[in-house]
């Protein structure tokens, strides 16, 4: 996966100017990181990686880099079936 | 005593009939005596469906909605088999949970043609000879969504919307041929589309929103099915282009 292709769509998502997150962003300090991202997000990588994020799991990702690795682990599961 | 909902000797096309609203309207219906026919995208889920129904030589006969340029053929093939119906209950549909931030025009153009399209074609065809018999009606499961707002669900709120106001000028085209056109609005009921909704919000969120918004809890299939069923039986003779809500409180506030 595309780390940063990745990023670029998170700022989106948080609505921030592009190439505002990083790897080592902090999500939860994140003004637009609500439950409405969180739906958007999951929305989003169900079109472009159809993957499908678990919510809880989503919401134990502290920084971006964690969720790009949850995000490499599921593609690693979905191409392992 | 009569039953003024007995619809012994009616034949009822219910869509979606492999789960949920249209599945328990399929079953509601064969109790009310009514030979239903059954469609889906599944044969063995609308086979399943057809077992545990009260025998009244229903037929199963699948369709994929995303493709509405089809339905006319497949109707007026199902009417020359079973002569002209007397209801349709078109209970399928698909939920979209997509936030404006991520919203393409191609997600919104399929939620439309599946939720809305469909039931342009379903209509139109049960409206023409012969595929209606004198006092047809016609029952489009709507939501409290295309009424009132729903955060993330724009789309889907505005698939809904379009079948309500669809449904009211229908009604008044259709009414000199003696056909009703309603719609039911139910809100969040225990059904598998509920159970996406789990894809994208966590059971707990999910629980909180539902009992902050619905003052009677969740609603079944079932709920939602007596009304249908009111709608298409002879206790909905005096009734069309109207919206019968069925959303245990929800827009009560």
């Amino acid at each position: 996966m595309d780390r940063q292709a990745f990023y670029r769509q998170l700022d989106e998502i948080l609505e921030l100017d592009s190439g505002t997150i990083t790897g080592t962003t902090m999500l939860k300090g994140q003004e637009g990181w609500n439950s409405m991202a969180v739906i958007s997000l999951i929305a989003m990588v169900d079109d472009h990686y159809a993957l499908a994020l678990p919510p809880k799991s989503i919401a134990e990702c502290a920084t971006a880099e964690d969720l790009a690795k949850l995000m490499e682990q599921h593609q690693a599961e979905a191409a392992a079936r | 005593m009569t039953n003024p909902l007995q619809l012994s000797g009616r034949t009822i096309l219910v869509t979606g009939a492999s789960s949920g609203i249209g599945r328990a309207t399929a079953m509601l219906l064969s109790e009310l005596g009514a030979r239903v026919v059954l469609s889906g995208r599944s044969v063995e889920r609308l086979e399943e469906t057809a077992s545990a129904m009260q025998p009244c030589g229903h037929l199963v006969r699948p369709f994929e909605l995303g493709n509405p340029e089809g339905i006319a053929e497949w109707l007026s093939g199902i009417v020359a088999e079973t002569g002209p119906l007397n209801g349709l209950a078109h209970c399928a549909g698909i939920t979209s949970l997509m936030p404006l931030r991520v919203l393409s025009l191609k997600h919104a153009a399929e939620v439309m043609r599946v939720n809305y399209e469909s039931a342009v074609a379903l209509t139109t065809s049960f409206s023409k000879k012969p595929a209606h018999q004198p006092g047809g009606s016609i029952v489009l499961v709507a939501s409290v969504a295309g009424f009132v707002g729903l955060a993330g669900s724009a789309a889907y709120s505005a698939s809904k919307g379009a079948l309500i106001a669809f449904a009211k000028s229908a009604a008044l085209e259709l009414a000199k041929g003696g056909i009703r056109v309603n719609c039911v609005a139910p809100a969040y009921v225990r059904t598998d589309m509920y159970d996406r909704n789990l894809k994208v919000l966590t059971p707990e969120q999910l629980e909180q929103r539902v009992s902050a918004m619905q003052p009677l809890g969740l609603g079944t299939p079932l709920d939602v099915a007596h009304a249908i069923a009111f709608l298409l039986a002879d206790t909905g003779r005096w009734i069309t282009g109207s919206v019968l809500t069925v959303d245990g409180g929800y827009t009560a506030q």
